[in-house]
């Protein structure tokens, strides 16, 4: 069983432990803790502790430190990827790219760090000096998923160490034992500047954000748990960056290549067996070439194999638990019973024993108004709509109350520009689904969240602005008391 | 009739001897301007230094320079009608299109005015117990030479960020176009109080002298130039030969405008005249060389030369007046030059001659002119600044991205073309400081101005162009009180 770390030592469970199962083939992978509000406690205590020396410790330091955590995360690579796909089901060579991520976000921050800090300001009277200097908040917690929970947990924790803050990192119940595993891939920083607690969001998660001790919360996850979080710290008028789920639109154009879009469609939709809060989620494909469109992502569907991650040559892995895929057959089941009809999948795959399988599903005849499209339907579904041009997908598109990302596969220059300019997402891919770019801030409009990661935008989420003013000759000024002399400012 | 002086520490000043401002429409001189001398230019330098160093420009605050521009932008918009005409009447462009200079120059007064109180410095974290800043501060004196195209307005690129940033400015228009100048300071010296005396000089004369005089000066600090590149290759000579000034030159140009056959073909055809025959040709982006893939070629230049007789020529103060006059006599000889050279050695679709018709005959009139030829020809390679166009067939976009790159200028390009693909590859490849696809010659104050290669340094306009007249100062603040026993 693997320890929680805590100011630098590893921490036993006071308590029973969580089984943490492979969702491949439902055997126990290992136990961690369940933590407890008692480790919460340690936790911001130590951070706390740590926060009063690593905010001062310079900043070409914390980069070498940075680099430090990405050459270590490089060299486990292997080691970390396999522990991955065993908790959380994801195609091994997806994790191998993650961890890869992982590193290169550290890197990205180390040096980003160091290059800004505030800005000088033109001061509004003479022998006045004005600037700013960026501040960390202090002690961040940050709350991760399962479906990329090394990936995220970079996006959250280089910026904020960069910054200087230091962190309590609370993995999902789901998939914590690479997080933990990243204790060693932490080991030189001083003790308390990262800290990693496992355990249930409502017991050591609430803790941690409800505690006063803490000064900011990131939490990637749903709709729902956002609100929460977002209310606790609003009591607390405490800073909350959340990242919440997404409802991607994919539009198809009738001047795309087919054959392009139709396996770039299977991709978004399928990665990480849908699993991902920027897949594709609602395919809106111009009449014109719809029947074209729907054969070829058909044909390539049935042709993706199924299975254990940790097999070479498998394509889609399972779903992470039994309620998140009975989640996903319950809304595919609705839709059907609504109109819908299933050109292949639809049903949990009949050929494992154990494990968590769904079948790859495309879907046509589906409505706007079908739950698993108003919704976030977290899962390997591709639904398609048709559409009569762009004015429609657009409409369609921004019929929403996520604004994460958004795709569209075309040449046509009025086309990409004006869905690019009307769709409402906070990142919008064309003819290039899902990329990331660590200097490309990442997020989502309306309900999907309300700040920003990755970027120097993500880096100020972690700071906060001292104004400060200097005046170089002490004097009275004329505006003081008393009043009696005083005549108004002169222009 | 009007003499003008030079605008010195305040003051209305004679220098040496006058020159005649001639109306381009009917070679009539309509007003005396200075034609100073070296000992003209220096008085007007030395005010500007003693301005910059002794008066109190520079105490002021970033929010007083801002009043002054936001003032300034204020005078132009209330005097646009008159300013328009004058800026017509002095060289000859549409008085449609000089309305919308003035408009243009008080939105660049403003922008600067706007920009004033927004210029940053930044605090940086250094490895040491210290306090480490960059603070934004003048470059100094600045000479602001200005070409004849568009007289107020590029005066207005260079005066507006140089005074935003806080320098004092010795500013010559071009010698044959200084009337919108001086009346411009003449409003400001009556309404602008504000304004400390020295911080804007304006002198008038030539380039050889006067304006040799200010890139020469041991006293200026920075020079900002628009003209031609053989005139910019003079200034870079100057500025190496005197104090090593900082230096922003904005040159010539031979921009293609790019289309391929998917493009619009009515909004195609509009934007490659438009491109080129706009201010008579007289602009430094003009779309001068037009590249149109081969299975387009001969529909295209047939559909310009028909619509070529719609850019009516006449009086520039007349609305319907669609192409003016060239500034100058001396001008309209060197545009008829390269003409003469284009028959030789490329094929006359359209145009080449003066108007015929009697209203026209006193005037630097000459038809739109429209050649077929190769990229190696003369008129292909080098700047006419005039309303004549090379039209060069391509094969593919890598023949067009060939022939666009090979020019020894970089100022701007243009790529028409539905296939959003293969506008974004060549945006990536043309090598030149502004990129349009699918139209030309927009300008924005809010975005830099300038060219690659020999189009020149720097840029204008936006953030960039307030860049090219401030310093930066690093500012270290050891927080350390103990000696650091090095010894």
């Amino acid at each position: 069983m693997k320890h929680q770390w805590i100011n630098g030592q590893e921490v036993s469970a006071r308590r029973e432990a969580i089984s943490v199962i492979n969702p491949a083939n439902e055997a126990i992978v290992d136990e961690v803790p369940r933590g407890t509000r008692e480790d919460a406690q340690a936790a911001v205590d130590a951070a706390r502790a740590a926060f009063q020396k690593w905010r001062w410790v310079p900043a070409i330091e914390k980069a070498a430190m940075l680099h430090g955590i990405a050459a270590r995360l490089r060299a486990q690579q292997q080691a970390l990827a396999t522990t991955m796909t065993l908790e959380g089901g994801k195609p091994f060579c997806e994790n191998r790219d993650e961890v890869e991520w992982t590193a290169a976000c550290f890197d990205y921050y180390a040096e980003i760090g160091r290059n800004s800090r505030g800005s000088s300001l033109p001061p509004v009277f003479e022998h006045q000096v004005n600037f700013t200097i960026k501040e960390p908040y202090g002690v961040v917690v940050a709350i991760l998923p399962w479906n990329y929970p090394l990936l995220l947990l970079s996006w959250k924790v280089a910026p904020a160490l960069a910054a200087g803050n230091t962190v309590i990192i609370k993995p999902s119940e789901e998939t914590p034992i690479a997080t933990l595993a990243l204790a060693e891939v932490f080991s030189d920083l001083p003790p308390g500047v990262v800290n990693i607690v496992t355990g249930f969001g409502e017991e050591i998660g609430e803790e941690l954000i409800s505690h006063p001790g803490t000064d900011l919360v990131a939490l990637t996850g749903s709709v729902e748990t956002g609100k929460h979080v977002g209310k606790i710290c609003a009591d607390q008028v405490k800073k909350s960056h959340l990242e919440l789920g997404g409802n991607d639109p994919f539009i198809v154009c009738s001047d795309a290549d087919l054959d392009v879009a139709s396996r770039a469609a299977c991709w978004a939709a399928y990665l990480n067996a849908g699993q991902v809060c920027t897949g594709a989620k609602r395919f809106y494909v111009f009449d014109a070439i719809a029947d074209t469109f729907v054969d070829r992502v058909v044909e390539f569907t049935r042709a993706l194999k199924l299975g254990d991650g940790m097999n070479p040559a498998t394509d889609i892995g399972p779903i992470i638990n039994l309620r998140q895929l009975e989640d996903i057959h319950s809304r595919v089941s609705e839709a059907v019973r609504g109109g819908a009809r299933t050109l292949t999948g639809g049903r949990r795959s009949s050929r494992f024993d154990r494990g968590f399988f769904y079948e790859p599903t495309v879907m046509v005849d589906v409505r706007q108004d079908m739950r698993l499209v108003r919704t976030e339907t977290f899962g390997p579904i591709l639904p398609i709509m048709r559409v009569a041009g762009i004015d429609e997908a657009i409409e369609l598109a921004n019929d929403s109350s996520y604004g994460l990302g958004a795709n569209i596969y075309t040449n046509n220059m009025e086309w990409a520009m004006k869905a690019m300019e009307r769709i409402t997402a906070g990142t919008f891919w064309i003819n290039d689904p899902l990329t990331d770019n660590d200097a490309g801030p990442f997020g989502g409009m309306r309900q999907t969240g309300h700040s920003r990661e990755l970027g120097e935008e993500g880096l100020d989420e972690f700071r906060e602005t001292k104004h400060v003013h200097l005046d170089y000759k002490q004097e009275v000024k004329p505006y003081w008391y008393p009043y009696s002399r005083y005549n108004g400012i002169s222009s | 009739m009007k003499t003008y002086q030079n605008y010195v520490n305040g003051e209305w000043t004679p220098s040496s001897g006058t020159r005649e401002v001639v109306n381009p429409f009917n070679g009539e001189t309509i007003a005396l301007a200075q034609e100073s001398d070296k000992k003209g230019v220096d008085q007007s330098i030395h005010a500007a230094r003693e301005a910059f160093d002794h008066g109190p420009w520079k105490d002021s605050t970033a929010q007083q320079r801002g009043r002054i521009l936001f003032a300034m932008a204020d005078l132009v918009r209330k005097n646009a009608a008159m300013l328009a005409e004058l800026e017509t009447l002095n060289c000859g462009k549409p008085i449609v299109e000089s309305e919308f200079d003035m408009a243009d120059t008080a939105s660049c007064l403003e922008y600067y005015g706007g920009l004033a109180t927004k210029i940053h410095g930044e605090t940086l974290p250094v490895p040491d117990n210290a306090l480490n800043m960059t603070s934004r501060e003048p470059v100094g004196v600045a000479g602001l030479i200005v070409p004849w195209n568009y007289p107020l307005m590029l005066a207005a690129w260079k005066l507006a960020p140089a005074l935003a940033a806080g320098c004092t400015v010795v500013l010559k228009p071009a010698e044959q176009t200084p009337l919108t100048t001086l009346e411009f300071m003449r409003l400001v010296q009556e309404n602008i109080p504000d304004l400390p005396p020295g911080v804007v000089n304006v002198v008038t004369g030539d380039g050889p002298l006067a304006g040799r005089t200010i890139v020469e000066s041991m006293e200026v600090d920075k020079v900002a130039f628009t003209g031609g590149t053989e005139t910019g290759r003079e200034v870079l000579r100057g500025v190496a030969n005197s104090n090593l000034k900082k230096v922003s030159l904005e040159l010539g140009g031979k921009s293609p405008n790019i289309f391929f056959s998917d493009a619009d073909l009515e909004a195609a055809i509009d934007g490659a005249l438009f491109g080129v025959f706009v201010n008579q040709g007289e602009v430094c982006s003009a779309g001068s060389r037009i590249l149109v893939q081969q299975d387009l070629f001969r529909k295209f230049v047939g559909r310009m030369k028909e619509m070529t007789p719609r850019i009516r020529l006449g009086d520039p103060r007349s609305r319907d007046t669609k192409m003016g006059p060239l500034v100058s006599k001396e001008h309209l000889e060197k545009v008829e030059s390269y003409i003469e050279m284009g028959r030789r050695e490329a094929t006359l679709v359209t145009g080449g001659s003066r108007p015929s018709s009697e209203e026209l005959r006193n005037g630097y009139f000459i038809e739109p002119t429209i050649f077929e030829t190769e990229n190696t020809t003369r008129i292909a390679r080098e700047e006419i600044f005039g309303p004549v166009v090379a039209c060069i067939p391509f094969k593919d976009e890598e023949d067009a991205l060939r022939i666009a790159n090979d020019t020894p200028f970089g100022l701007a390009a243009a790529v028409w073309s539905r296939d959003i693909f293969r506008c974004m590859r060549m945006v990536k490849s043309l090598r030149a400081g502004i990129v349009w696809v699918n139209t030309m010659q927009p300008c924005y104050v809010e975005s830099p101005w300038g060219g690659y290669k020999q189009s020149g340094h720097g840029r204008e306009l936006s953030l960039h162009g307030v860049e090219e007249f401030l310093e930066t100062k690093q500012v270290h603040i050891n927080l350390s009180e103990r000696p650091i026993g090095w010894y």
